[in-house]
């Protein structure tokens, strides 16, 4: 079974629901309503000729300081495009009236332009390509890298969820899901029902905010170093000045 | 009756500084007489939010930082970040340069191995084994710094090839290893294999089913010490490793003893493996000339100096995309999923890690076993702290 096939297998049992594919360098990721991502999974593991069982991994991305589509350099990028084709007519035109001199000179300049033309038309291809998959309205993408022990396939399933979203856990589909998700929970806030035992797994318990999120400082928070400082144990150093937020 | 019970449950806490958890490993157990009825993991002590790193460095800054995720294995490291990267970048890499990877990374994997087995020994009470794998991880340890000068974190696999080319003083050094280690590894073997003692102490201790391990993402040796027969050179292959013949040493037990066997068998494997580069290494290039991660050598004009220091602060623009690769570790699968918007920045960066995976499978492992027979589940599944917590 080759990659459309299993992308052709997803569409029609789940229809509406799966909102499309993408492929790199091998690398199969679908995209799923969030409704039906447990059963998504669900068909993925138990399909005969799929068998999914392992999970390598899964985690959560957070878009919302990803680029926005450059439309304006696309427009500007087709403008050029149809100026230089408009050229190379102009340029045809007279190579039919001119002499063997400046034949050569307007032929090469012919070569020059269309490939000039091809360039700018595979850019803006990209850009509106990228334009078209930048619809999102909610915030994070979660992620389940999916692979078979037995069949020669990976395949990676994402779904959009919201801040207010509850995901259904994994794990009992597959139980390495379960620290996956508690790290999820501990560093985007993401939240799962049915979950055995979630909890902070890295940060302290008490931690307050959800460090891999994009609007999470690098270098910690103001008010988590002035509650540091004020409750150090006795004989520990503060941080240092050059390691905190300016 | 109930009451009865419950006064017998104790909490007992292994850990931070526990001399067999491998680091800073705790574990809260709870335990009913001498069995072990709930194991729960505590993690976290070691986290650097390297994933958080990432998104803040370009993909050459990032690397010496990726040799200290399995700090006994950084050369393994290496090779799997930066396969990640050429994946993404779709680049190719110089035969010779393959090779090199290939040899240090079994030459990697046998250290990471020594150490685990001279630690696992001490673990379960044998002192000797530890000297003598770590007399032969010296030997290693030579090697490594005849080739690019230190002794721990290499950061010698670079994106493209390798740092530098080997020396012949190393391949000298290597074919004196492969003739002497096969030898002295007997030793060790001889000490432990058949050895009553070891055997009472690892066999039917801490198994777990062929099921169960892939179900809750064991990976590499454990992996196969459960009779999977997996290994991502084999069922995934990335470089030269299609092209070299080895074997994928498996027991179907799912014991200690099976995990020690895997791992035993795998350092003879990777003997085999070196020899067959030894011999088949071909000259050539040992970098990718048109990596845009090379800088180049003589001192630039002005002009290009500016777009040199713009490369070095902004990075090298990657395609737009999200790529995973998992290479086989010593310790099992260490994969880089990467998320790129085209900038010379990660967007987002996971590591998956399979120390992190092992230690929330050893509740599953231990239930139900003895409070002595821990300390060996723990050194077979063979976990790194630096790895767990990232």
């Amino acid at each position: 079974m080759k990659n459309d096939e299993i992308v052709g297998l997803l569409k029609g049992n789940f229809g509406e629901a799966f909102r499309g594919s993408e492929e790199l360098s091998g690398d199969l990721t679908v995209k799923v309503d969030l409704d039906r991502l447990h059963e998504v999974l669900q068909f993925l593991r138990s399909h005969p000729s799929l068998e999914f069982d392992y999970l390598p991994f899964m985690t959560a991305i957070d878009y919302s300081v990803y680029p926005k589509p450059k439309t304006k350099e696309m427009e500007t990028k087709l403008k050029e495009a149809k100026a230089k084709e408009e050229k190379i007519k102009e340029n045809e035109e007279k190579l039919k009236e001119a002499k063997e001199e400046e034949a050569e000179k307007l032929k090469e300049e012919i070569a020059r332009l269309k490939e000039e033309v091809v360039k700018a038309k595979e850019e803006s291809e990209k850009l509106k390509k990228e334009a078209e998959r930048e619809e999102r309205k909610k915030r994070f993408d979660i992620v389940y890298q999916l692979r078979s022990t037995k069949h020669p396939y990976d395949i990676r399933v994402k779904a959009e969820v919201g801040e207010e979203d509850i995901v259904e856990s994994a794990t009992d589909i597959w139980n390495s899901a379960g620290c996956d998700e508690c790290e999820i929970y501990d560093m985007f806030g993401i939240k799962f029902k049915n979950h055995p035992d979630l909890r902070r797994i890295l940060m302290p318990e008490d931690w307050v905010g959800h460090p891999y999120r994009k609007d999470y400082p690098l270098k910690g928070r103001k008010e988590d170093d002035e509650y540091l400082d004020t409750h150090l144990p006795e004989g520990q150093l503060k941080r240092p000045e050059h390691t905190r937020m300016p | 009756m109930n009451s009865v019970e419950e006064t017998r449950r104790v909490e007992i806490n292994m850990g931070p500084q526990h001399p067999s958890t491998h680091g800073v490993g705790r574990f809260i157990l709870t335990l009913n007489g001498e069995i072990i009825e709930d194991v729960k993991p505590v993690c976290g002590y070691l986290h650097r939010g390297l994933e958080k790193l990432a998104e803040n460095m370009t993909y050459q800054q990032f690397m010496p930082i990726v040799d200290r995720l399995d700090y006994v294995a950084s050369m393994n490291n290496d090779l799997a970040y930066c396969l990640a990267v050429e994946k993404l970048l779709g680049m190719e890499v110089p035969e010779r340069a393959e090779y090199i990877r290939v040899i240090v990374a079994e030459l990697g994997r046998i250290a990471s191995h020594l150490i685990w087995l001279g630690t696992m020994a001490l673990d379960i009470g044998a002192l000797t084994p530890f000297f003598y794998t770590f007399r032969d991880r010296e030997t290693i340890y030579d090697m490594f710094e005849e080739i690019c000068g230190a002794r721990l974190m290499y950061n010698y696999v670079r994106i493209g090839g390798v740092a530098k080319d080997i020396t012949p003083k190393f391949m000298e050094m290597l074919k004196h290893f492969l003739d002497t280690f096969p030898r002295l590894m007997k030793e060790t073997d001889g000490l432990l294999t058949k050895n009553r003692i070891w055997m009472r102490r690892t066999k039917d201790v801490g198994v777990i089913s062929y099921d169960d391990a892939i179900n809750w993402g064991l990976s590499g040796p454990s992996l196969r010490g459960s009779g999977v027969n997996w290994d991502l050179r084999k069922n995934r292959p990335y470089g030269i490793y299609p092209s070299l013949e080895f074997d994928v040493p498996y027991f179907p037990e799912g014991d200690v003893y099976a995990r020690y066997l895997v791992r035993l068998e795998e350092i003879n494997q990777s003997v085999r493996i070196l020899r067959q580069c030894v011999e088949k290494i071909p000259a050539g290039e040992y970098m990718n000339p048109e990596s845009p991660f090379v800088r180049p050598m003589k001192k630039p004009k002005e002009g290009i100096a500016l777009k040199d220091f713009v490369l070095q602060i902004r990075g090298v623009k990657m395609p737009v995309g999200e790529i995973y690769f998992g290479a086989e570790n010593p310790k099992g699968e260490l994969g880089f999923y990467i998320v790129s918007d085209g900038a010379g920045k990660p967007y987002r960066m996971k590591i998956r890690t399979p120390s992190f995976v092992h230690v929330f499978a050893l509740p599953k492992i231990v239930k139900g076993g003895l409070v002595a027979d821990i300390v060996s589940v723990i050194s077979s599944l063979d976990f790194v702290f630096g790895e767990v917590d990232r």
